[in-house]
């Protein structure tokens, strides 16, 4: 196993990914056998991303940008390679061990925002502080911050169905700076936004960097992309920008 | 730590069940609709043992020899089947018993009663040997039916008086000393008049439904079982100083053609001739409490597939699966013990309507009798209505996997 790279918070070495075509989430065959060949979503990948950088991800759909962005995110483990976050390798990593590193080093941001519409906006923002064993009163103080943080300090009590898109996504990013990740993962975060509520949005992503958090966008948005530092295309799950 | 997270997972299933009050209020209906049949058809159960065994207290009478059921028997006089015979004899012989008080015989038959005799009603008359037995609240009664029945002829004068019931009463408002119309057949009544001599609630109350009391061998001549002195049943009752269950032995060795019952076999074998009745009222009652399982069930499993997806994102966000489960699953138990409260709450006046409407249709008080065990199982019903829901939309929230959620 390779050592990660100094100074970086984040390290890919030789990564490939292959899923087995008709095992996972085939239940009318037990056996799992399967008469189809393997897909290699993403072949011999190397990466670094240090703190306070931005790394972005572009590539057409099926490039392998998810499947890169679940790996960066200890959703998934390589099938080949190593991935290091903030120094650990994830594939020694239980998956209850990969939640713990999620909870306390990454932030992840959905194209969807995944908000939980009966909780207002500071719960929602508080969630992975309950996880985290966080008291009720510190909990919302610093869910309240960090909403303050992202210009929605008037709408904490707010629902997700009371609130328009662009303060959702604010909502999401929100709860994704909650715990100070070192990481900022997000796919897609305007992909629901017009251009002018996106062009805000990633205002807060250049702010958290700005803070020393490294920040990975996928995209296949230029102007989103414009804000990266470097671009890492993908095109059939390998890059093609090197 | 995991005091803070199940507080904070409390919280959070309380806050969603504010928000999604519609969801809330369905699933707290099912859930409430289960205990409260629970609750009603269980205390009726109980107020109609507790009635049944009241009255046949109050009768203070030990055991009930019967020739089988006293059913109806029609195109018959008298309408009902009178299963001992030689009555008059057999009681006099138990009666002479060391370990028997008395035995009285007890003819049940349909006659003809109206205070007009072109206005005539059909009523449940009851025989027996004289008004003693009934707890008059005016007049004498009758006396002995001696004066008509001497030695198994029926050939004496007959007394022509009767005992009404309090509904009779009240139908007809006879005072003491009225002429009311009596006979087995429409011509025999206009042409019999009997003499109100008293009023009492007993056979009333005790058969649920308007009475004449007349003394037995009248009542006997007057439905044609005289020939063979025919009667329904004869009650006994038993000597403090004996067994009654070693008396009763007895008598069914030595009469095996007639049922000996106890008062709590009699009253068994009445509620087993309405076993249906019962079967059904315990079918509807889990019905309901299925129907109340499944609706909690199904709107929590709803809520967890709609939203399966945030659900997953919030795992992948690192929240375990312990706080998601605690969310969902305190919802369930929410609904529970919601259900139950608002059950039990609803239970208390709508017995008491029920007592009110069984009293006003069918005479009986205090026949919804709430007891502690009642309540218990109406609350252990909704208990496990709420478990059951947490369990298994738990179950479906902790087997959801971010990654196979966010990946389609």
């Amino acid at each position: 196993m390779s050592p990660p790279a100094e100074d970086a918070v984040l390290s890919c070495h030789a990564v490939t990914r292959t899923y087995t075509r008709g095992h996972q989430h085939t239940r009318w065959r037990s056996n799992g056998a399967s008469d189809r060949p393997d897909v290699t979503a993403l072949e011999d990948i190397d990466l670094t991303v240090e703190p306070g950088e931005i790394l972005g991800i572009k590539g057409p759909s099926g490039s392998g940008k998810s499947t890169l962005l679940h790996l960066l995110g200890a959703l998934d483990t390589p099938t080949s390679g190593t991935v290091h976050i903030t120094g650990r390798p994830t594939t020694d990593l239980t998956a209850r061990e990969r939640a713990r590193l999620r909870l306390d080093s990454i932030g992840i941001v959905f194209q969807r925002f995944y908000l939980l519409s009966s909780l207002p906006a500071l719960s929602n923002v508080a969630l992975p502080l309950v996880e985290r064993g966080v008291p009720k009163s510190k909990r919302h103080d610093q869910a309240s911050a960090v909403l303050h943080r992202v210009g929605l300090g008037q709408r904490q009590s707010h629902t997700p169905g009371q609130l328009s898109g662009g303060e959702q996504q604010r909502v999401a990013i929100a709860r994704a700076l909650v715990t100070d990740p070192a990481i900022i993962i997000a796919d897609e975060p305007t992909g629901e936004l017009d251009t002018e509520t996106g062009a805000r949005i990633l205002e807060l992503f250049e702010a958290a960097a700005a803070d020393d958090t490294a920040v990975v966008l996928a995209s296949h948005d230029e102007p989103t992309l414009a804000i990266a530092d470097r671009v890492l295309e993908l095109r059939d799950g390998e890059r093609i920008d090197a | 730590m995991p005091g803070t997270r199940i507080r904070a997972a409390v919280g959070l299933a309380v806050a969603r069940l504010r928000h999604d009050r519609t969801r809330t209020v369905l699933a707290v209906l099912g859930v409430t609709l289960a205990v409260v049949a629970t609750t009603l058809l269980g205390s009726l159960g109980v107020g109609v043992a507790e009635t049944g065994q009241q009255k046949f207290d109050a009768a203070d009478r030990d055991l009930w020899i019967s020739g089988g059921p006293t059913r109806i028997q029609p195109g018959t006089i008298g309408g009902f089947d009178t299963g001992i015979v030689d009555a008059h004899n057999v009681s006099r012989t138990l009666t002479q018993r060391d370990t028997i008080n008395t035995a009285a015989p007890l003819l049940f038959q349909t006659v003809y009663v109206g205070a007009d005799p072109d206005s005539l009603d059909t009523v449940v008359a009851v025989g027996a040997r004289s008004s003693g037995g009934l707890a008059l609240t005016s007049g004498d009664g009758f006396g002995p039916d001696t004066a008509f029945y001497n030695e198994g002829a029926y050939n004496g004068t007959p007394a022509r008086k009767l005992v009404v019931g309090t509904q009779l009463q009240a139908r007809f408002n006879t005072s003491n000393g009225d002429q009311l119309h009596v006979g087995g057949t429409v011509v025999d009544a206009r042409r019999t008049t009997y003499t109100v001599a008293g009023t009492s609630s007993t056979f009333t109350r005790f058969l649920n439904t308007p009475t004449v009391s007349i003394p037995l061998a009248e009542l006997q001549a007057m439905t044609g079982n005289a020939n063979t002195d025919r009667v329904s049943l004869i009650t006994v009752d038993v000597a403090d100083s004996a067994d009654t269950a070693a008396v009763a032995d007895r008598l069914e060795a030595e009469y095996p053609q007639y049922t000996v019952r106890t008062n709590t076999e009699q009253l068994q074998a009445i509620l087993a001739e309405r076993i249906i009745l019962l079967a059904a009222g315990v079918v509807l009652v889990g019905l309901a409490v299925l129907s109340g399982i499944a609706l909690t069930v199904n709107l929590l499993t709803l809520l967890v597939l709609q939203e399966q997806a945030t659900l997953a994102a919030i795992r992948a966000v690192g929240v375990s699966r312990f706080v998601v489960v605690g969310i969902v699953g305190t919802q369930g138990l929410c609904y529970g013990i919601l259900g139950a409260a608002v059950g039990l709450l609803v239970t208390l006046p709508a017995s008491v309507a029920l007592n009110y409407a069984a009293s006003w249709l069918v005479g009986f008080d205090g026949l919804v009798q709430l007891t502690p065990g009642v309540l218990a199982a109406g609350a252990a019903i909704a208990i496990l209505a709420g478990v059951s829901s947490a369990l298994v939309a738990g179950w479906r929230a902790a087997s959801i996997e971010p990654l196979a959620v966010l990946q389609r």
